[in-house]
């Protein structure tokens, strides 16, 4: 079974740093664009999936009726799928949202924070303070849903480890299954970009990540994944479809997807969407592009590679494909190998760009 | 035609005087070029020299000419580099001529290889006629440079023509100048075959492509000819000349200049300088053929992707066919592996023959630092040529070491005699002389060590003079200094293609600034390297390259497969273009750090 990734793009406002297909909440349009993913469903004649994904973009700033559309129009899917997770923002997921979510079988919350600091919030442009953040957690609690990931951003301007270190012990504070901590890129096409933002300087990024690995550990936090940490083994199963290099359908204007040896990128031009519909631009994926991209996904696992998997899926043991490359980074101690896995070390996570290319 | 009526000339300038332009110029008032198909430096063939704005390699056309007196004359107009760098091929050029076209700019007279292009053109017994540009600029003074050339150079410069090329002003007055005083070709159709080669290239279809001047005798496709120095004999397969584009001939007569070639597919067969004579009544006595100029500078020159060893022979060989001045000869780097030691006029030539081979024969190649020929004197009385500094002996077998020396001759507006002074002083000079060109300029002498030159003299010469002052050297001998061999370690362990032999005063700033600029060229990796400079085994500089703590997007959704994978991609092409030096990985312009200009700082 597949997963399935639904693409919101509207937003309440725009954040800073964001360069993903996103553009302001407009209700007319969002209407039409809603029309168009009811044809793109119903198109990909899409069977029952494993897991299902809203993502955005903001899935919380469509309206209430809208919402409820949407989610009328993924109830086959959602209703009978182990993880159905929702992107949400704190200040537009009301009561009346939630309740909707819970209503059609939304079972886990991701909710952007990204920083509790009022100054740095201002720098990337967001509402949300700790808050509402903390309150909107309490409110999905009180509605049953109990699967709750927030993200978290690092390298931001004028960030501080101390602020950092107070973002991590609040968010660790909260009744919260799951973590995302991204590190600050600096998009060409983003705010930030546009006006010449520097990226943080690379030793401050890498402390920031250490100590958040080692804080996050320490409050019961499992680093199951570069970016994620988990607690009792809430894993965000959707994400593990990826990671694990599964066929997912990507639904929505600026989705991607990837089936049958092939992977699509949807228009990102909302008009085409709404006129045209997906235009997806395709790429054949060949053997070697899929034996490397089920590394680049699999390694950041903590788990790692499993080769017998491997084995099953290329009919080639990934031994005779990279053995230059393995024994290289497993010298440099990037790499370690168990009977069943091959994984990267503690070292070799900081690091997986350098052990990637040496797949290539 | 009648050989009388055969003018064969070259144009010669300072760099930047307007030579390309001229010839443009009496392309289009020659009609030789129609105007549609005119661009600029037309002559500049190469993708090179028209991004560069220099010719690097000499050029030669057949124009038509009727002058004012309505008699018609055939042209063969020869160009020229300018940079020093190439003065070798001037004076190939030049041995293919009867008269040149010296053209100086009017705003800034005489240059220093106004005068070194003059000098090789009376060599050359060459009729020198001088044209004066640029007189449309504000700042011309063509009365003040005719008395400049009279004053310096001791040419008649009354009836030098006044001209600007860019606009065409007066152009018509050098052709008419050419054809009244430049001598007609001499030599006899009758005589024996004598054909100088003074320039080749190699095509891929015909093999070969040599171009000659007729000197004695005429040369027809399907003649037998002998190529006097190598040896070897060919059937002539196609004759012809160049309007710039290829025109193809039955034969070409005694004084013409054109190209012939004949199936030629061993390079090693075609000299330039060369003489070709028929194999059947051929000439008893080759043509003075020109002094093979010695290389100034050596570096290495490694392909990146070792495989492509062959490869880059086969460019060196090729590229040797027009320029004969390149030599090189295998050598091995404990750091690179197989390469080739080459030699080369000056940096400039370096550097062309380095784009030329990646861009004409796509190999991607590691050059190490420029040296010059040092020579070793050993205890035991014996001399050592070095001219790769890794190959210097250990200290205690030496007994002392030279240098080559230059005589430079630098002339500048007064303004910036002292900061240029400085200068040479800096680079070791020794002050020989000062004189004034005129009011305002002086031409200062200096004898310097080579090896200051190349290294970053150029570049100071211009920041300190504003671009006004121009340099010309001429080699005069070796010269005892004290140097030393500076080894740079990478991580612990000496990298032999980054060594250097530097003088012992100047040791430890150089060796800080190479250090410096490594640091900032050489990525961090996952493990801290110590970069150090070494003099006789003593550390005298060391900086440290930080680890790599962090290398991976910790952002990784569905969607950013496409992204991710692009972006290790790019690093994954960049780390191509680098080498592993034990287990450093070392990008390619890393090994030229030794031209760092920081070592003021």
């Amino acid at each position: 079974m597949k997963a399935l990734y639904v693409h919101v793009p509207f937003c309440d406002h725009i954040c800073a740093y964001c360069d993903f297909m996103r553009c302001g909440y407009y209700e007319p349009l969002a209407e039409k664009w809603l029309l168009a993913v009811k044809r793109e469903i119903e198109e990909k004649k899409i069977a029952a999936c494993k897991t299902v994904y809203i993502g955005g973009g903001t899935p919380s700033a469509l309206s209430p009726s809208l919402l409820k559309q949407l989610l009328e129009l993924l109830q086959p899917y959602l209703k009978n799928c182990e993880e159905a997770s929702i992107e949400v923002n704190a200040d537009s997921f009301s009561d009346e949202k939630l309740a909707l979510c819970k209503r059609y079988g939304i079972n886990r919350i991701s909710m952007g924070a990204q920083t509790f600091q009022t100054d740095l919030l201002k720098i990337i442009d967001r509402k949300a303070d700790y808050a509402t953040v903390k309150d909107a957690i309490m409110r999905i609690h009180e509605h049953g849903i109990h699967d709750i990931s927030l993200d978290l951003m690092y390298g931001l301007p004028h960030q501080t480890m101390k602020m950092w270190l107070d973002d991590l012990s609040k968010a660790a504070s909260l009744p919260i299954t799951h973590l995302s901590l991204y590190a600050l890129t600096i998009e060409e096409h983003s705010r930030f970009g546009r006006v010449g933002i520097q990226p943080c300087d690379p030793d401050k990024e890498a402390d920031f990540y250490e100590q958040a690995i080692a804080y996050l550990q320490q409050q019961g936090f499992e680093h199951y994944e570069i970016s994620n940490f988990a607690k009792n083994g809430c894993y965000a199963k959707h994400n593990l479809m990826y990671w694990h290099y599964e066929d997912f359908y990507g639904i929505g204007c600026g989705a991607s997807g990837k089936s049958d040896h092939m992977r699509y990128d949807n228009t990102r031009n909302l008009h085409t969407y709404l006129t045209e519909g997906a235009c997806p631009n395709q790429f054949l994926l060949n053997r070697k592009d899929e034996m490397f991209e089920t590394l680049m996904m699999g390694l950041r696992l903590k788990q790692g590679i499993h080769k017998q998997m491997f084995y099953q899926r290329f009919k080639s043991d990934i031994h005779d494909i990279y053995q230059e490359a393995i024994q290289k980074h497993i010298q440099l101690g990037n790499l370690q190998e168990t009977a069943n896995e091959l994984r990267t070390t503690y070292q070799g996570m900081l690091v997986l760009h350098n052990i990637l290319i040496d797949f290539l | 035609m009648d050989q009388k009526y055969i003018r064969n000339f070259s144009i010669i300038a300072h760099i930047d005087h307007g030579k390309s332009t001229l010839a443009d110029r009496i392309l289009e008032l020659t009609e030789t070029v129609e105007a549609r198909e005119m661009k600029e430096q037309l002559l500049d063939t190469m993708d090179l020299e028209r991004e560069r704005g220099i010719t690097i390699k000499l050029n030669a056309v057949q124009l038509k000419y009727t002058a004012l007196d309505g008699q018609d004359y055939i042209l063969h107009l020869i160009d020229t580099p300018g940079h020093v760098d190439f003065t070798y091929e001037v004076s190939r050029s030049l041995a293919a001529c009867e008269g040149a076209v010296l053209v100086v700019d009017a705003a800034q007279g005489i240059e220093a290889q106004t005068l070194a292009n003059v000098y090789l053109a009376l060599d050359n017994d060459l009729e020198i006629l001088p044209v004066i540009n640029k007189i449309d600029l504000p700042s011309a003074q063509p009365d003040v440079v005719k008395q400049e050339i009279e004053d310096v150079i001791g040419l008649d410069a009354q009836n030098a023509p006044l001209i600007s090329a860019k606009n065409g002003l007066n152009v018509r007055d050098v052709l008419e100048a050419i054809v009244h005083h430049v001598p007609a070709p001499s030599g006899s159709s009758t005589n024996p075959l004598q054909a100088l080669v003074f320039d080749s290239f190699y095509d891929a279809y015909r093999g070969v492509v040599a171009f000659v001047r007729v000197k004695e005798g005429s040369i027809r496709v399907g003649d037998h000819i002998r190529f006097m120095a190598s040896g070897a004999e060919y059937e002539v397969l196609e004759v012809g000349i160049r309007n710039p584009k290829e025109i193809k001939r039955d034969v070409l007569h005694c004084g013409e200049v054109g190209w012939l070639c004949g199936s030629i597919k061993s390079i090693q067969d075609v000299r330039v300088g060369d003489t070709i004579t028929h194999v059947q009544n051929g000439a008893k006595e080759p043509l003075a053929g020109y002094q093979v100029m010695n290389p100034m500078v050596y570096c290495g020159l490694y392909p990146i992707d070792s495989a492509k060893y062959n490869d880059l022979r086969d460019a060196l060989e090729k590229l040797r066919l027009n320029d004969a001045s390149l030599q090189f000869e295998a050598e091995t780097s404990q750091a690179l592996g197989f390469g080739f030691r080459c030699g080369f006029l000056g940096l400039l030539h370096m550097d062309v023959v380095q784009e030329r081979i990646e861009r004409e024969y796509k190999i991607d190649l590691i050059l190490t630092a420029p040296s010059v020929v040092y020579h070793a004197y050993l205890s035991d009385g014996s001399m050592m040529k070095i001219d790769n500094p890794s190959m210097l002996p250990e200290v205690q077998r030496i007994d002392h070491i030279e240098e080559p020396f230059v005589k430079a001759s630098i002339m500048t507006p007064n303004d910036y005699v002292g900061a240029i002074m400085e200068l040479c002083q800096k680079k070791r000079g020794i002050y020989k002389d000062m004189v004034y060109i005129d009011n305002n300029r002086m031409d200062i002498v200096y004898e310097l060590p080579l090896g200051e030159i190349v290294y970053d003299f150029f570049d100071r010469l211009k920041s300190c003079s504003k671009g006004y002052a121009s340099l010309n050297y001429e080699l005069i001998g070796y010269q005892t200094s004290k140097l030393a061999k500076m080894d740079i370690l990478l991580n612990g362990e000496s990298v032999d293609a980054l060594s250097l032999i530097v003088h012992k005063d100047f040791a430890a700033p150089r060796g800080r600034a190479i250090c410096e600029k490594l640091k900032t060229l050489i990525p961090r990796q996952q493990f801290e390297i110590p970069v150090q400079a070494a003099l006789g085994g003593k550390i005298i500089a060391r900086t440290d390259i930080k680890s790599l703590r962090k290398n991976v997007l910790a952002k990784c959704y569905g969607g950013d497969i496409s992204r991710k994978k692009k972006l290790l991609e790019k690093q994954k092409e960049g780390k191509k273009r680098m080498k592993a030096v034990g287990s450093v990985e070392v990008p390619q312009e890393a090994f030229m750090a030794v031209l760092s200009m920081d070592d003021d700082k």
